[in-house]
Protein backbone atom coordinates (compact mmCIF):
# COMPACT_ATOMS: atom_id res chain seq x y z
CA UNK A 1 0.00 0.00 0.00
CA UNK A 2 1.60 2.88 1.03
CA UNK A 3 5.33 2.33 1.50
CA UNK A 4 5.61 2.24 -2.45
CA UNK A 5 5.44 5.68 -2.58
CA UNK A 6 8.81 5.86 -0.21
CA UNK A 7 10.83 4.39 -2.92
CA UNK A 8 14.07 2.76 -1.25
CA UNK A 9 14.66 3.64 2.44
CA UNK A 10 17.94 3.19 4.08
CA UNK A 11 18.67 2.08 7.61
CA UNK A 12 18.91 4.92 9.12
CA UNK A 13 16.40 6.27 7.95
CA UNK A 14 14.45 3.59 9.20
CA UNK A 15 15.92 4.12 12.52
CA UNK A 16 15.27 8.05 12.48
CA UNK A 17 11.64 7.60 11.77
CA UNK A 18 11.55 4.79 14.52
CA UNK A 19 12.83 6.68 16.91
CA UNK A 20 10.27 9.88 16.85
CA UNK A 21 7.58 7.31 17.80
CA UNK A 22 9.96 5.81 20.24
CA UNK A 23 10.35 9.50 21.03
CA UNK A 24 6.28 9.92 21.85
CA UNK A 25 6.40 6.90 23.42
CA UNK A 26 8.51 8.24 25.93
CA UNK A 27 7.36 11.22 25.94
CA UNK A 28 3.94 9.85 26.70
CA UNK A 29 4.88 8.08 30.01
CA UNK A 30 7.43 10.90 31.02
CA UNK A 31 4.57 13.70 30.40
CA UNK A 32 1.26 11.31 31.81
CA UNK A 33 1.11 13.76 34.98
CA UNK A 34 1.72 17.36 33.17
CA UNK A 35 1.13 16.42 29.15
CA UNK A 36 2.67 19.51 28.01
CA UNK A 37 6.09 17.61 27.92
CA UNK A 38 4.53 14.84 25.54
CA UNK A 39 3.71 17.68 22.86
CA UNK A 40 7.17 19.20 23.35
CA UNK A 41 9.08 16.25 23.19
CA UNK A 42 7.39 15.42 20.03
CA UNK A 43 7.59 18.64 18.78
CA UNK A 44 11.70 18.94 19.30
CA UNK A 45 12.00 15.64 17.16
CA UNK A 46 9.80 16.64 14.31
CA UNK A 47 12.33 19.94 14.22
CA UNK A 48 15.01 17.77 14.23
CA UNK A 49 13.70 15.12 11.74
CA UNK A 50 12.69 18.61 9.57
CA UNK A 51 15.47 17.73 6.95
CA UNK A 52 15.03 14.54 7.06
CA UNK A 53 14.07 12.42 3.90
CA UNK A 54 10.64 12.06 3.02
CA UNK A 55 10.57 8.99 4.95
CA UNK A 56 11.22 10.37 7.75
CA UNK A 57 9.04 13.69 7.97
CA UNK A 58 6.47 11.72 7.10
CA UNK A 59 6.88 9.81 10.04
CA UNK A 60 7.90 12.45 12.25
CA UNK A 61 4.62 14.01 11.44
CA UNK A 62 2.31 11.41 11.75
CA UNK A 63 3.89 11.01 15.39
CA UNK A 64 3.36 14.66 15.65
CA UNK A 65 -0.36 15.19 14.57
CA UNK A 66 -1.41 11.91 16.97
CA UNK A 67 0.08 13.64 19.86
CA UNK A 68 -2.44 17.14 19.39
CA UNK A 69 -5.51 15.98 20.52
CA UNK A 70 -4.02 13.15 23.44
CA UNK A 71 -2.37 16.46 24.42
CA UNK A 72 -5.73 18.43 24.58
CA UNK A 73 -7.62 15.76 26.37
CA UNK A 74 -4.43 14.56 28.48
CA UNK A 75 -4.61 18.17 29.57
CA UNK A 76 -8.33 18.82 30.51
CA UNK A 77 -8.22 15.56 32.17
CA UNK A 78 -5.02 16.85 34.22
CA UNK A 79 -6.33 20.24 35.33
CA UNK A 80 -10.10 18.47 36.27
CA UNK A 81 -8.33 15.85 38.19
CA UNK A 82 -5.94 19.60 39.92
CA UNK A 83 -9.27 21.00 40.71
CA UNK A 84 -10.63 17.87 42.47
CA UNK A 85 -7.18 17.87 44.28
CA UNK A 86 -7.40 20.91 45.43
CA UNK A 87 -11.32 21.17 46.50
CA UNK A 88 -12.08 23.44 43.83
CA UNK A 89 -14.83 20.85 42.29
CA UNK A 90 -16.35 17.58 43.63
CA UNK A 91 -15.60 14.06 41.97
CA UNK A 92 -18.55 13.04 39.72
CA UNK A 93 -19.33 10.27 37.73
CA UNK A 94 -18.31 12.78 34.59
CA UNK A 95 -15.19 12.79 35.47
CA UNK A 96 -14.68 9.17 35.87
CA UNK A 97 -16.35 8.39 32.62
CA UNK A 98 -13.98 11.31 30.84
CA UNK A 99 -11.01 9.28 32.78
CA UNK A 100 -12.22 5.89 31.13
CA UNK A 101 -12.63 7.16 28.01
CA UNK A 102 -9.35 9.26 27.85
CA UNK A 103 -7.49 6.28 29.18
CA UNK A 104 -9.12 4.01 26.52
CA UNK A 105 -8.06 7.03 23.60
CA UNK A 106 -4.37 6.73 25.32
CA UNK A 107 -4.23 2.36 25.32
CA UNK A 108 -5.50 3.27 21.18
CA UNK A 109 -3.07 5.68 21.14
CA UNK A 110 0.07 3.79 23.17
CA UNK A 111 -0.89 0.58 20.54
CA UNK A 112 -0.52 2.04 17.25
CA UNK A 113 2.59 4.14 18.35
CA UNK A 114 3.95 0.79 18.57
CA UNK A 115 2.89 -0.74 15.74
CA UNK A 116 4.09 2.58 13.98
CA UNK A 117 7.40 1.71 15.66
CA UNK A 118 8.11 -1.49 14.54
CA UNK A 119 6.80 -1.19 10.81
CA UNK A 120 8.99 2.24 10.37
CA UNK A 121 12.13 -0.17 11.67
CA UNK A 122 11.08 -2.95 9.11
CA UNK A 123 11.05 0.40 6.82
CA UNK A 124 7.05 -0.13 6.14
CA UNK A 125 4.62 2.76 6.99
CA UNK A 126 1.67 2.08 9.15
CA UNK A 127 -0.65 4.81 8.45
CA UNK A 128 -3.26 5.45 10.93
CA UNK A 129 -6.63 6.35 10.69
CA UNK A 130 -7.29 10.12 10.10
CA UNK A 131 -3.97 11.32 11.37
CA UNK A 132 -2.30 9.37 8.23
CA UNK A 133 -4.76 11.31 5.90
CA UNK A 134 -4.21 14.81 8.17
CA UNK A 135 0.32 13.79 7.54
CA UNK A 136 -0.81 13.11 3.59
CA UNK A 137 -1.84 16.92 3.03
CA UNK A 138 0.48 18.33 5.29
CA UNK A 139 3.34 16.27 4.33
CA UNK A 140 4.43 17.39 0.80
CA UNK A 141 7.21 15.53 -0.87
CA UNK B 1 -9.76 17.16 2.29
CA UNK B 2 -12.89 15.53 2.06
CA UNK B 3 -11.50 12.07 3.10
CA UNK B 4 -10.24 14.28 6.01
CA UNK B 5 -13.25 15.68 6.95
CA UNK B 6 -15.00 12.05 6.74
CA UNK B 7 -12.34 10.76 9.25
CA UNK B 8 -12.48 13.18 11.43
CA UNK B 9 -16.32 12.81 11.88
CA UNK B 10 -16.01 9.56 12.65
CA UNK B 11 -13.30 9.79 14.78
CA UNK B 12 -15.00 12.11 16.81
CA UNK B 13 -18.36 10.15 16.68
CA UNK B 14 -16.54 7.58 18.29
CA UNK B 15 -15.01 9.17 21.31
CA UNK B 16 -18.35 10.96 21.67
CA UNK B 17 -19.69 7.63 21.29
CA UNK B 18 -17.78 5.76 23.79
CA UNK B 19 -17.99 9.25 26.41
CA UNK B 20 -21.71 8.70 26.09
CA UNK B 21 -21.57 5.18 26.87
CA UNK B 22 -19.27 5.62 29.78
CA UNK B 23 -21.67 8.12 31.01
CA UNK B 24 -24.72 5.92 31.13
CA UNK B 25 -22.68 4.45 34.27
CA UNK B 26 -23.56 5.89 37.65
CA UNK B 27 -19.84 5.17 38.85
CA UNK B 28 -20.21 7.16 41.85
CA UNK B 29 -22.70 4.03 42.65
CA UNK B 30 -20.89 1.57 41.33
CA UNK B 31 -17.91 2.56 43.27
CA UNK B 32 -19.52 3.14 46.25
CA UNK B 33 -17.91 6.86 46.34
CA UNK B 34 -19.19 10.19 48.12
CA UNK B 35 -18.52 13.41 45.82
CA UNK B 36 -16.40 15.22 49.04
CA UNK B 37 -14.65 12.29 49.24
CA UNK B 38 -11.30 13.71 48.19
CA UNK B 39 -11.88 16.98 50.71
CA UNK B 40 -12.88 14.46 53.44
CA UNK B 41 -9.52 12.09 52.59
CA UNK B 42 -7.75 15.07 52.61
CA UNK B 43 -9.29 16.62 55.99
CA UNK B 44 -8.26 14.12 57.31
CA UNK B 45 -5.01 13.49 56.70
CA UNK B 46 -4.35 16.94 57.88
CA UNK B 47 -5.80 16.37 60.58
CA UNK B 48 -4.12 13.03 60.88
CA UNK B 49 -0.48 15.53 60.41
CA UNK B 50 -2.15 18.47 62.97
CA UNK B 51 -2.89 15.91 65.73
CA UNK B 52 0.88 14.92 66.38
CA UNK B 53 1.46 18.15 67.50
CA UNK B 54 -1.36 18.02 69.64
CA UNK B 55 -0.99 16.77 73.65
CA UNK B 56 -4.15 15.68 74.01
CA UNK B 57 -5.54 15.48 77.69
CA UNK B 58 -7.57 12.22 78.32
CA UNK B 59 -8.05 12.43 81.65
CA UNK B 60 -11.97 12.00 82.73
CA UNK B 61 -11.72 14.91 85.32
CA UNK B 62 -11.46 17.01 82.20
CA UNK B 63 -12.86 14.88 79.30
CA UNK B 64 -16.53 13.57 80.85
CA UNK B 65 -17.21 17.26 81.56
CA UNK B 66 -16.91 18.81 78.24
CA UNK B 67 -18.28 15.69 76.53
CA UNK B 68 -21.45 16.36 79.17
CA UNK B 69 -21.40 19.93 78.14
CA UNK B 70 -21.17 18.80 74.28
CA UNK B 71 -23.77 16.32 74.06
CA UNK B 72 -26.15 18.92 75.70
CA UNK B 73 -25.66 21.62 73.43
CA UNK B 74 -25.99 19.24 70.63
CA UNK B 75 -29.01 17.65 72.39
CA UNK B 76 -30.79 21.15 72.52
CA UNK B 77 -29.92 22.07 68.81
CA UNK B 78 -30.54 19.39 66.83
CA UNK B 79 -27.04 18.59 66.43
CA UNK B 80 -25.48 14.96 65.55
CA UNK B 81 -23.30 14.64 68.90
CA UNK B 82 -21.08 12.14 66.79
CA UNK B 83 -20.24 14.51 64.39
CA UNK B 84 -18.35 16.57 66.16
CA UNK B 85 -15.02 15.94 67.88
CA UNK B 86 -13.97 18.00 70.56
CA UNK B 87 -9.88 17.75 71.93
CA UNK B 88 -8.83 19.51 74.67
CA UNK B 89 -4.81 20.44 74.24
CA UNK B 90 -2.59 20.59 77.10
CA UNK B 91 -0.98 24.09 76.77
CA UNK B 92 -1.04 27.25 78.76
CA UNK B 93 -2.00 29.05 75.56
CA UNK B 94 -5.12 30.97 75.89
CA UNK B 95 -7.40 29.66 73.07
CA UNK B 96 -9.82 27.70 71.08
CA UNK B 97 -10.52 26.52 67.42
CA UNK B 98 -12.88 24.56 64.98
CA UNK B 99 -10.45 23.23 62.31
CA UNK B 100 -10.72 20.61 59.48
CA UNK B 101 -12.80 17.46 59.95
CA UNK B 102 -15.23 18.89 62.16
CA UNK B 103 -12.47 18.81 64.92
CA UNK B 104 -12.93 21.32 68.28
CA UNK B 105 -9.46 22.05 69.80
CA UNK B 106 -9.40 23.61 73.15
CA UNK B 107 -6.69 24.86 75.27
CA UNK B 108 -6.66 23.96 78.83
CA UNK B 109 -5.41 27.29 79.35
CA UNK B 110 -8.45 28.85 78.17
CA UNK B 111 -10.87 26.49 80.47
CA UNK B 112 -8.38 27.24 83.69
CA UNK B 113 -9.56 31.63 82.84
CA UNK B 114 -12.94 30.22 83.30
CA UNK B 115 -15.42 31.62 85.15
CA UNK B 116 -18.50 29.00 84.91
CA UNK B 117 -19.61 26.63 82.21
CA UNK B 118 -21.62 28.82 80.58
CA UNK B 119 -18.46 30.90 79.21
CA UNK B 120 -16.68 27.22 78.37
CA UNK B 121 -20.19 26.98 76.53
CA UNK B 122 -20.04 29.69 74.91
CA UNK B 123 -16.55 29.60 73.41
CA UNK B 124 -17.55 25.40 72.38
CA UNK B 125 -21.34 27.28 70.90
CA UNK B 126 -19.10 29.84 69.08
CA UNK B 127 -17.04 26.97 67.36
CA UNK B 128 -19.59 24.58 66.62
CA UNK B 129 -21.12 27.53 65.18
CA UNK B 130 -18.64 28.44 62.56
CA UNK B 131 -18.98 24.42 61.75
CA UNK B 132 -22.37 24.36 61.92
CA UNK B 133 -22.95 27.05 59.89
CA UNK B 134 -20.40 25.87 56.92
CA UNK B 135 -17.47 27.95 57.76
CA UNK B 136 -14.76 25.65 57.86
CA UNK B 137 -15.73 24.38 55.01
CA UNK B 138 -13.95 23.75 50.90
CA UNK B 139 -11.88 26.98 51.80
CA UNK B 140 -10.39 25.48 53.90
CA UNK B 141 -9.98 22.34 53.15
CA UNK B 142 -7.96 23.95 50.02
CA UNK B 143 -5.87 25.47 51.50
CA UNK B 144 -5.37 22.45 54.01
CA UNK B 145 -4.90 20.12 51.19
CA UNK B 146 -2.37 22.53 49.53
CA UNK B 147 -0.40 22.98 52.86
CA UNK B 148 -0.34 18.84 52.92
CA UNK B 149 1.20 18.86 49.60
CA UNK B 150 3.88 21.26 50.46
CA UNK B 151 4.56 19.92 53.40
CA UNK B 152 4.79 16.26 52.12
CA UNK B 153 6.96 17.57 49.67
CA UNK B 154 9.28 19.44 51.92
CA UNK B 155 9.12 16.72 54.27
CA UNK B 156 8.46 19.43 57.67
CA UNK B 157 7.25 18.56 60.77
CA UNK B 158 3.60 18.72 61.77
CA UNK B 159 4.11 21.59 64.66
CA UNK B 160 3.94 23.80 61.72
CA UNK B 161 0.98 22.74 59.99
CA UNK B 162 -0.59 23.01 63.58
CA UNK B 163 0.06 26.84 63.19
CA UNK B 164 -0.56 27.32 59.68
CA UNK B 165 -4.35 25.38 59.55
CA UNK B 166 -4.91 27.56 62.51
CA UNK B 167 -4.04 30.77 61.24
CA UNK B 168 -6.03 29.89 57.97
CA UNK B 169 -9.12 28.98 59.59
CA UNK B 170 -9.01 32.24 61.53
CA UNK B 171 -7.92 34.58 58.34
CA UNK B 172 -10.35 33.01 56.52
CA UNK B 173 -13.45 33.89 58.50
CA UNK B 174 -14.88 37.20 57.95
CA UNK B 175 -15.75 39.83 60.62
CA UNK B 176 -19.39 38.91 59.43
CA UNK B 177 -18.82 35.31 59.78
CA UNK B 178 -17.58 35.68 63.51
CA UNK B 179 -20.58 37.99 64.38
CA UNK B 180 -23.13 34.95 62.53
CA UNK B 181 -20.98 32.35 65.23
CA UNK B 182 -21.69 34.97 68.56
CA UNK B 183 -25.03 34.87 67.46
CA UNK B 184 -25.94 31.56 66.44
CA UNK B 185 -23.62 30.20 69.18
CA UNK B 186 -25.49 32.60 71.74
CA UNK B 187 -28.88 31.13 70.30
CA UNK B 188 -27.68 27.09 71.80
CA UNK B 189 -26.59 28.77 75.02
CA UNK B 190 -30.41 29.64 75.12
CA UNK B 191 -32.02 27.11 73.86
CA UNK B 192 -29.96 24.70 76.61
CA UNK B 193 -31.18 26.79 79.00
CA UNK B 194 -27.83 28.58 79.77
CA UNK B 195 -27.63 32.25 80.01
CA UNK B 196 -27.13 34.02 76.44
CA UNK B 197 -25.31 36.79 77.40
CA UNK B 198 -22.53 34.65 78.89
CA UNK B 199 -21.34 34.89 75.08
CA UNK B 200 -21.33 38.69 75.88
CA UNK B 201 -18.77 38.69 78.65
CA UNK B 202 -16.72 36.16 77.56
CA UNK B 203 -15.97 37.89 74.12
CA UNK B 204 -15.45 40.81 76.54
CA UNK B 205 -13.31 38.49 79.02
CA UNK B 206 -11.30 37.07 76.12
CA UNK B 207 -10.97 39.84 74.09
CA UNK B 208 -6.96 40.17 74.75
CA UNK B 209 -6.27 36.78 73.65
CA UNK B 210 -8.38 37.25 70.72
CA UNK B 211 -9.53 33.52 70.61
CA UNK B 212 -12.80 34.89 68.95
CA UNK B 213 -10.87 35.49 65.73
CA UNK B 214 -7.28 36.43 64.57
CA UNK B 215 -7.29 40.12 64.89
CA UNK B 216 -9.79 41.67 67.64
CA UNK B 217 -9.13 44.85 69.47
CA UNK B 218 -11.15 46.41 72.24
CA UNK B 219 -13.83 48.00 69.54
CA UNK B 220 -14.37 45.02 68.12
CA UNK B 221 -14.71 42.97 71.01
CA UNK B 222 -17.32 45.64 72.47
CA UNK B 223 -19.07 45.77 69.79
CA UNK B 224 -19.81 42.35 69.39
CA UNK B 225 -20.57 42.00 72.98
CA UNK B 226 -23.44 44.64 71.82
CA UNK B 227 -24.43 42.97 69.13
CA UNK B 228 -25.16 39.96 71.87
CA UNK B 229 -27.30 42.23 74.54
CA UNK B 230 -29.41 43.61 71.71
CA UNK B 231 -30.39 39.87 70.59
CA UNK B 232 -34.00 39.23 71.68
CA UNK B 233 -34.10 36.00 73.60
CA UNK B 234 -37.44 34.29 74.52
CA UNK B 235 -37.97 33.75 78.30
CA UNK B 236 -37.28 29.84 78.86
CA UNK B 237 -37.21 30.06 82.82
CA UNK B 238 -34.31 30.15 85.05
CA UNK B 239 -30.84 29.32 83.89
CA UNK B 240 -29.72 25.77 84.83
CA UNK B 241 -26.19 24.35 86.07
CA UNK B 242 -25.60 21.47 83.92
CA UNK B 243 -22.34 20.60 85.81
CA UNK B 244 -21.92 20.39 89.51
CA UNK B 245 -19.50 22.59 91.06
CA UNK B 246 -17.24 19.69 92.10
CA UNK B 247 -16.94 18.57 88.69
CA UNK B 248 -16.32 22.28 87.24
CA UNK B 249 -13.68 22.77 89.95
CA UNK B 250 -12.25 19.54 89.52
CA UNK B 251 -12.28 20.15 85.37
CA UNK B 252 -10.34 23.39 86.41
CA UNK B 253 -8.14 21.98 88.71
CA UNK B 254 -6.46 19.23 86.31
CA UNK B 255 -6.29 22.21 83.81
CA UNK B 256 -3.60 23.77 85.96
ZN1 LIG C 1 -14.76 32.54 65.36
Amino acid sequence: MKSEEFGVIHEDEKERASGCYVMSLVAVMIGLPMPIINLVATGIFYLMSRKGTYFVRWNSIQALVSQVPLFVMNNILFWWTIRILFCFTELSSVYIAYFITVNLYNIYDFVETVRSAVSTRKGKVHEWYLYGTITDMICKR
Amino acid sequence: MNRVFRELLLSVAVFCGIFYATLQVDWMRVLHLSPTIVGDKLSEWAWDLMSKSIREVEADDVCLPIDTLMREMCLANGIDTASVHIVVDRTSEVNAFATVGRHLVIYTGLIRQMDNEAQLCAVIGHEVAHLQLGHIQSGIRRQAAINVILILLSGNGSGQLNEIIGDMVSNSLTRAKENEADAQGARYLHAMHLDPLEMATTLEKFESYGIFSYLTDHDDSKKRADRIRKMEFSDNGPYRQILSSETWERLQESCR
